[in-house]
């Protein structure tokens, strides 16, 4: 997986407080592993080679 | 006593003497009422059963034909609906308990496409709640078990669908496929499962997860059946935006006896290697063995980058799935199961970029399968990279070291984000008994071909005709 800027458990905490999480839930302990799977992720999907292809989405529309 | 017997035909057998007045509408549903009570107990795998609708429907069904007024192969045929299809006056749960009394206004583009020609449903089956996984994650209403092995999952995230059909509760069901929903029960309970191309399926009425991949397809017992049910599930919908104006085709008129001229690619990715244990790959390599027997020709080939390419899908799944559930899950995230309410609140941290980016990726992936395409009539994989796992089997791993409930729609998910029709077929049983699946995919609007090959594959083996003990 590519390098990408760790989520510290501080940084994670900023982001959910601006989410609209608070930060004292306990639930959010259970929620940042998926939040560092969703951003790991992400950091793949920054190492493609994209170059070229715009953001359109799939539509098979006439055929 | 009903008779039993009628649970373990397929659709296009029951159409045949239901055609002939050889049999009654009538009793297929009084055989399958009765299975269904004497099962569910042990399956679970529904939520809501009408056996009330289902006696009224077949009543009506057995006079229209009577009166000569036959429809077609699904004329007096019940079928199962994963629990997200909208059904007018019969509770939608989308396998949640935040969505419990919901109840529909109007029916779901294919439930009526399916009324319209004369099936009927028995119910709402089981599913993962609101679709969002590939095994069980449903507190409100348990778990479906597997019939070839009540210990195993079904798979999902229809899994109802899976148990329902494997069990002859009904003899086909709907289910959406967003990663693999269709696809992977259909692999672990030993059915049939289609996703079709996306768009050619209306989505009208059904409840999304990720409005850009989700489809609606079959899961039966045969590739046959799977023909028989997308000649009346395809078409445009103008209540459904992403509908493609598609020419109306004859499924059934695709099916063939062999796969002459047949060019198939072997997909032989680590991504998908590195997970698949080794009775799968023993199934498989025998399927693609008999595939050449009936004329095709295979070759191995490498996609690449497919870490890249479901990382895209996972991303724009998580966005539209935060999207549609923000307002819900902000009310009452308690009311969700734990690993779903985890999934859709990580949306809330994805950045607008990564959206972007998977859009781009999925761009450049369609770009790959074009080209691949003008070498290739099908592609084809494992299903599943393992048999149906036991519930309580937390301990065991696969080959990389991942859970087997987090992989189950690995390898499927590969042909979502660029909405490619995929087939699952049985293609093998494990020593303990278990069903194993390949996958079949073809270019966009190839579902023809791929139901066909699908057929083909079927009409050399006889995986598809082993039944459960159950």
């Amino acid at each position: 997986m590519p390098d990408y800027p760790e989520l510290t458990r501080e940084r994670f905490l900023i982001m959910a407080e601006q989410a609209g999480f608070d930060p004292a839930d306990p639930h959010l302990d259970d929620l940042i592993p998926d939040v560092q799977l969703a951003l790991g992720r992400m950091a793949m999907m920054f190492a493609a080679p994209v170059d070229g292809y715009e953001p359109g989405p799939f539509a098979p529309g006439e055929a | 006593m009903a008779d039993l017997s009628l649970t373990q035909l397929t659709v296009a057998e029951l159409a045949r003497r239901i055609r002939a007045h050889q049999l009654s509408p009538v009793d297929v549903a009084e055989a399958f009422i009765e299975r269904t009570e004497a099962l569910e107990p042990q399956l679970n795998a529904w939520i809501t059963v009408v056996p009330d609708h289902a006696r009224a429907s077949a009543k009506q069904a057995e006079a229209e034909i009577a009166a000569g007024g036959y429809k077609g192969p699904l004329h007096g045929i019940p079928v199962g609906l994963k629990d997200l299809f909208w059904t007018k006056g019969v509770r939608t749960t989308s396998g949640s308990r935040v969505t419990a009394d919901f109840v529909p206004t109007e029916d779901a583009t294919v439930v009526a496409n399916l009324q319209e020609a004369g099936a009927y449903y028995l119910g709402k089956t089981n599913m993962v709640e609101y679709a969002y996984g590939g095994a069980e994650h449903n507190d409100a209403y348990g778990p479906p078990k597997n019939p070839w092995g009540l210990s195993h999952l079904t798979g999902g995230s229809s899994s109802g669908s899976g148990a329902a059909v494997a069990a002859g509760s009904v003899p086909i069901a709907l289910g959406s496929d967003t990663a693999g929903s269709v696809r992977a029960p259909a692999s672990l309970n030993g059915l049939t499962g289609h996703k079709p191309t996306y768009g050619l399926v209306s989505r009208f009425g059904v409840t999304p997860l990720s409005w850009s991949m989700d489809n609606v397809g079959p899961l039966a017992r045969t590739a046959e059946d799977v023909a028989i049910s997308m000649n009346v599930l395809a078409g445009h919908d103008p209540r459904d935006g992403a509908s493609a104006r598609h020419a109306k085709e004859d499924y059934v008129a695709a099916l063939r006896d062999d796969l002459a001229g047949v060019r198939i690619g072997v997909l032989q990715d680590d991504y998908i290697w590195d997970v698949v244990v080794p009775e799968v790959k023993t199934a498989f390599d025998q399927a693609v063995s008999r595939l050449t027997s009936i004329g095709a020709t295979t070759e191995a080939l490498s996609m690449g980058d497919l870490e890249q390419l479901t990382a895209a899908q996972f991303t724009l799944t998580t966005g539209e799935a935060n999207a549609y559930h923000q307002q819900m899950i902000r009310e009452s995230p308690e009311l969700y199961h734990p690993v779903v309410r985890r999934r859709i609140e990580a949306g809330f941290f994805l950045p607008a970029a990564a959206y972007v980016q998977a859009q781009r990726v999925r761009n450049m992936f369609a770009d790959r399968f074009a080209r691949l395409f003008e070498t290739f009539d099908l592609l084809i994989a494992p299903t599943t990279p393992m048999p149906a796992p036991e519930f309580d089997a937390v301990a065991f791993r696969l080959p990389n070291g991942e859970m087997p409930s987090r992989e189950l729609v690995r390898i499927t998910r590969i042909f979502n984000p660029n909405g490619l029709p995929a087939i699952s077929v049985p293609c093998g049983f494990t020593p303990a008994g278990m069903p194993i699946g390949m996958q079949m995919a073809g270019k966009p609007f190839a579902d023809g071909l791929v139901i066909g090959a699908a057929h083909a594959y079927q009409q050399a083996t006889d995986w598809h005709k082993r039944r459960p003990s159950i």
